[in-house]
């Protein structure tokens, strides 16, 4: 059964207190407003004179009225403020708790469109990346909680060419991605000015199966069948190799985060850093 | 093939159980294995099928039973196929008219049906051991089967010969083996056996020697209607020279003749087509090894006042057959075997057999009282009649000299001025058609052992890659 966490609305009515439109566009990272991104929105960040680059289109007709001389008005860079949620639909995902996976889902795109911010779903597994669900108020969540309800998970995903095709044909800046990023080696760059924020759902191979004996593996996505010695050894080898997964995921740059989902774990304190860090 | 299945279902049968054991106890888990940290996935791996990746630990161990079962069956394919062919070169090869031998008709077999096969010979060594060696290098020096006879003759002792030798060549991966031999009589086991017909001996042949105060009686068989025409004393070096007439005396029996010699020592007999060297007996000792013949060599002793001389009869429990000086005795649990006529007289006497032994005696021999003819003809026959038992033990250290169907053994020195150590002549069994009954095994058990160890060792090398590419 997918239902939004119960904390959210509380979490929600806390962060809608502080303006999201305060926070300076993220198109320019630098400080000093003169070195800021042009873009356009509607701060102005300059008026000067027409040089032969600019677009005739920029020239302010009513100034050129008034003082007979081309002035062309440069505005700061719109803040996309968007977040992509790119959700992971492959069949090795289906191994986590679902109701605790498409809940978490459904409780961040809850939040997210609470506090005004338009979300953007993305799944991707079976056929790589599916059409986006675009969110924008709170009475989409319905379309979303039955898209998740009849979300299949089958077929393998690749996390990193889901990230580089919703990076290419998304645009947002803000991308949180929920997988259990099977993946070898995977290392993804964060949005220049924007955030990553990565949420793996892990499942320890000790909750699947005790400790002792052989263990016949079938591989979800490829269909591989091998044979594993699973001991104590074998379950510490397995907990060394997950210790470096983890150092390699939660060191993708100081704009991106990473959090872990274990089996039982309560999300509120994700939800509540996770906002932190988006209206950082 | 029975055997084969047999080995195969008992060493299979753990394999299979603890297959089964693996299959009750291993549990099946959906997990991506990108984090199971296992060691890549390789392409040797990937070929394999997906049911041989599950199972290639059985299936590699009952891979190995089979091969393990194929060697215990002796039935191994691994076992080398090489063919050998096997020429006998014993005495009863020169039986007949020349040209009409056995070995005649061997040899143009030779030449005409075995031309790739590799020649080897079974015969005995001057010395009278049994031998089988290689004679490739022979036949290809000779031009001809005839030549090849010819060169035979010349360089071959032709006494005896011991077909337990023939299992070397199984054991040394010869697969296809065939003996061209006159009459084999025995079942051939392990090989193939070309018989070219038995040729009756024209010979005489002694059968018993004994040494009395006046003298040396010696039994004569005459065989093929052979009758005695000359006989020599034997000197330095082999040379002959005629016996005073007063020195012996012969006299015709019903199927032979008996020759008394007055003084013992080295004679030779001449007959139309052959001669035979041989010893007159002083009266000879006799000595048991082992419980059985410590046993048996009192009352054989006893039953004719032995006088200790020049020659011993060593009796011995096993311990090999035709060794010189020494009768070998056997005990078995069954005799359903009947003894050579020659070694009893002619009369019914169960047997048994065993290998290593001359003579086999089971509860029938020993309840027959003409069981103790074998050892009495034995003790006359062949020990001190033919052979001086201690020089031929200690080797004569001289060179040796054909003598007819014998050979000489001479002791050390120039030949001319050496003496008789010892005189060697073929064992009785080469004058008489062999019986049948009896099997010849020259299959080797453990053929094929290198192919099938290297066979293994690269079954659990496999099984040790696959182990580490396949398990983490």
């Amino acid at each position: 059964m997918i239902q939004i966490d119960a904390a959210c609305p509380a979490i929600a009515a806390a962060f809608r207190k502080r303006n999201v439109r305060s926070v300076r566009a993220r198109g320019g990272a630098a400080k000093d407003p003169m070195f800021r991104r042009r873009g356009s929105s509607f701060d102005l960040k300059s008026i000067r004179e027409y040089q032969y680059f600019d677009d005739p289109r920029a020239i302010d007709w009513r100034l050129y009225g008034r003082s007979d001389r081309a002035y062309v008005k440069e505005f700061y860079d719109e803040a996309n403020e968007r977040v992509a949620l790119a959700v992971d639909a492959s069949a090795s995902i289906a191994l986590v708790d679902q109701d605790e996976y498409r809940s978490c889902v459904a409780s961040l795109a809850y939040l997210l469109t609470a506090l005004g911010m338009g979300v953007t779903l993305w799944f991707y597994g079976a056929g790589g990346l599916s059409p986006r669900l675009a969110l924008r108020k709170r009475s989409d969540m319905a379309g979303l909680l039955e898209r998740l309800q009849s979300l299949e998970l089958r077929g393998s995903g690749d996390s990193r060419k889901a990230y580089q095709a919703i990076r290419s044909r998304g645009g947002e800046r803000r991308i949180i991605m929920l997988s259990d990023f099977h993946e070898e080696n995977l290392r993804l760059s964060p949005p220049p000015g924007g955030l990553l924020a990565l949420i793996r759902f892990r499942v320890p191979l000790e909750r699947l199966a005790a400790v002792g004996g052989e263990l016949e593996l079938n591989d979800p996505e490829s269909g591989a069948r091998i044979i594993q010695a699973w001991d104590e050894a074998e379950r510490r080898a397995w907990w060394a190799a997950e210790k470096d997964r983890e150092a390699r995921l939660a060191s993708m740059g100081p704009k991106a985060r990473y959090y872990c989902q274990d089996p039982g774990l309560e999300r509120e304190s994700l939800y509540w850093d996770l906002l932190e860090r988006l209206y950082a | 093939m029975p055997e084969l299945l047999a080995w195969t279902a008992a060493l299979l049968a753990p394999v299979l159980f603890f297959m089964f054991v693996a299959l009750r106890t291993r549990r099946q888990r959906s997990y991506p294995h990108e984090l199971l940290a296992l060691s890549r996935k390789t392409s040797a791996a990937s070929l394999l099928l997906r049911s041989l990746r599950l199972f290639y630990d059985s299936l590699a161990d009952a891979l190995s039973a089979l091969l393990i079962a194929l060697a215990l069956s002796g039935s191994c394919p691994l076992a080398a196929s090489k063919s050998a062919v096997v020429l006998d070169c014993s005495r009863s090869m020169l039986w007949g008219p020349p040209g009409g031998r056995a070995i005649d008709e061997a040899a143009l077999l030779l030449y005409a049906e075995y031309p790739d096969a590799e020649l080897f010979l079974l015969g005995a060594d001057y010395a009278g051991a049994p031998l089988l060696r290689s004679a490739e290098r022979q036949r290809r020096d000779s031009a001809g089967p005839a030549e090849f006879v010819a060169g035979l003759e010349a360089s071959e002792a032709f006494l005896g010969l011991d077909y337990a030798l023939l299992s070397q060549l199984s054991r040394r991966g010869y697969g296809d083996i065939t003996l061209l031999t006159d009459e084999l009589g025995p079942e051939a086991v392990g090989f193939g056996a070309v018989e070219l017909g038995w040729r009756p001996a024209q010979a005489l042949y002694p059968v018993s020697a004994r040494a009395e105060p006046e003298g040396a009686y010696l039994r004569w068989l005459a065989l093929g209607g052979a009758s005695p025409l000359a006989l020599f004393t034997l000197g330095k070096g082999g040379s002959l020279s005629v016996l005073d007439a007063s020195a012996w005396s012969m006299g015709e029996e019903p199927d032979g003749y008996t020759l008394f010699l007055r003084e013992p020592g080295n004679y030779l007999l001449r007959w139309y087509g052959g001669e035979l060297a041989f010893r007159a007996p002083a009266s000879p000792g006799l000595r048991g090894e082992g419980r059985l013949a410590s046993r048996l060599a009192p009352l054989l002793a006893a039953s004719r006042a032995a006088q200790p001389s020049a020659g011993f009869l060593i009796l011995r429990d096993g311990g090999g057959r035709m060794k010189p000086g020494k009768l070998s005795l056997a005990r078995t649990e069954e005799d359903g075997l009947v003894m050579a006529p020659w070694r009893v007289m002619g009369q019914a006497v169960a047997a048994g057999y065993e290998a290593k032994a001359d003579l086999a005696f089971g509860p029938a021999a020993f309840a027959s009282a003409d069981a103790v003819l074998a050892l009495w003809t034995a003790w006359q026959a062949r020990t001190e009649a033919f052979i001086d038992l201690r020089a031929a033990e200690a080797g004569s250290g001289g060179p040796s000299l054909r003598l007819g169907e014998g050979v000489a053994l001479l002791g050390p020195g120039a030949r001319e001025a050496a003496s008789i150590a010892a005189l060697l002549t073929p064992p009785p069994e080469e004058y008489w058609e062999p019986l049948p009954g009896a099997i010849i095994d020259a299959e080797a058990r453990r053929q094929g052992r290198l192919a099938t160890a290297l066979a293994l060792a690269l079954l659990y090398a496999l099984k040790l890659y696959l182990s580490k590419r396949l398990r983490s």
